[in-house]
């Protein structure tokens, strides 16, 4: 009988159905965040972490340890990149990857922040929540994933340089420059209205 | 150092992601140069206002099912074990399944009182975040929390305050477990709610941790002579333990 429940129990399958299971499936709301912010759009979201998840499973002998966030991320971030060339090739998406294409914003915000007086630092801190929401939105996508990784997901520098798979150093000027352009959008808008 | 420097690092010092001695370095500069020290300002105040008003897109309740059903255990194939089997013990084996199978049947038709718990908690949880209700009393004072809960329960729950550890409080909440009207105290753990459900122990026999998963969120089970508690979350199993063992010391 002994031998009969270890014959079909398959433990080692279950066991890593189970590890998956406990690791991965906990991560489902950071999946799901950051393939909205992606994508910008809830139907392309939805299929891209439903994408993530067959990926992360056949491929969850590659998860190293118990931190199973960053892995997953980067599959999302993966994920998200191969559904967009779909799209593209439909003709259904224009927006490029490439910060060249959106200009160097480090030069016109940097005045910016140098600026030695600051009622910005109280505009910024006022500005609601619906432009916040419609600034990040219009972000460069190369900005956008490093601010939404760090600001709303609370990856550490280490672990954003994993997702992106670029050096720490690289992740520390990105947002640097991400949060800055954002600062310039927010403060533009203010001006505006 | 100077100007030029400082502003390099200001993010990764606002994130507290240098290594100390180039914090101290950027935080004498900031010290003694208005200019850097109204950038660092400013990047605080972009930095408080993205964290609490951007929006943080929780996956919907239909993709977590879905999502959960794709790596759920398929159905053992019987017949195409047993075909694998020699001959000789296939007799031996069908006895065996038959008798397993009836043994099987009655144990799921009877789940445990804690097997029923813990469905019951999980839908509650998913329930209650599905309905966007996830407090009825919003509050991080434990000293409104709990006398919101006298006068709707006929006990008392322990409310806790552990926003030092990491885990603010939301508030409170009644809900249903098994017929029961019980106390949800909802903690917050980054951009995770987790419900504390607690209710009376009636047999008042102590019960040790029991760790379950189900549907993608963690249980946690036990109960004091007093209360019986489960905590349910979709954050991470480590840190609801950590909730648990914070709760569990008094």
């Amino acid at each position: 009988m002994a031998f009969w429940l270890g014959e079909q129990r398959q433990p080692d399958e279950d066991a890593s159905r189970e590890r998956f299971a406990r690791l991965v499936l906990p991560h489902l709301d950071a999946a799901y965040n950051l393939a909205r912010w992606l994508a910008a759009d809830e139907d392309a979201a939805r299929d891209i972490v439903q994408e993530t998840y067959l990926r992360a499973f056949r491929f969850r002998d590659g998860l190293r340890g118990d931190d199973a966030r960053p892995w997953l991320l980067a599959i999302v971030r993966n994920t998200f990149f191969s559904w967009r060339k779909e799209a593209k090739r439909t003709a259904l998406s224009h927006e490029e990857y490439d910060d060249d294409l959106h200009g160097n914003p480090s030069e016109a915000a940097e005045s910016l922040f140098q600026r030695p007086v600051s009622p910005e630092s109280a505009l910024l801190a006022q500005a609601e929540r619906a432009r916040i929401q419609a600034c990040l939105e219009k972000l460069p996508l190369a900005f956008r994933e490093v601010i939404v990784l760090r600001d709303l997901e609370d990856l550490a520098y280490k672990e954003i340089a994993r997702v992106l798979d670029i050096p720490a150093g690289t992740v520390m000027s990105r947002l640097s420059r991400g949060r800055k352009l954002l600062g310039k959008y927010l403060l533009e808008g203010e001006k505006e209205a | 150092m100077r100007c030029e420097e400082t502003l390099r690092l200001l993010d990764a010092y606002v994130d507290a992601e240098l290594d100390p001695s180039q914090a101290l370095a950027v935080e004498a500069h900031l010290g003694e140069c208005a200019a850097c020290h109204g950038a660092r300002q400013r990047l605080a105040a972009l930095r408080a206002a993205l964290r609490s008003e951007a929006r943080y897109h929780r996956a919907p309740a239909a993709l977590r099912a879905a999502v959960a059903a794709q790596i759920a255990q398929p159905a053992p194939r019987w017949t195409e074990r047993l075909g694998r089997l020699q001959w000789v013990t296939r007799a031996a084996a069908y006895a065996a399944v038959a008798g397993l199978a009836s043994a099987i049947t009655l144990q799921l038709a009877v789940p445990s009182a804690q097997e029923r718990a813990t469905d019951a908690v999980v839908t509650s949880h998913t329930r209650s975040l599905m309905a966007q209700q996830i407090v009825d009393v919003p509050s991080s004072d434990q000293h409104t929390v709990k006398p919101w809960f006298n006068g709707k329960l006929d006990f008392s729950p322990p409310v806790k305050d552990l926003a030092a550890k990491g885990f603010p409080l939301i508030g409170g909440r009644i809900d249903y477990v098994d017929g029961q009207a019980v106390a949800a105290v909802v903690y917050q753990r980054r951009r995770h709610y987790i419900d504390v459900y607690i209710w009376p122990n009636q047999r008042g026999t102590v019960a040790p941790l029991r760790e379950d998963a189900k549907r993608g969120f963690t249980v946690l089970g036990w109960s004091d002579r007093e209360f019986t508690y489960f905590a349910v979350s979709d954050v991470d199993a480590t840190e609801l333990r950590q909730l648990v063992s914070e709760l569990a010391a008094s």
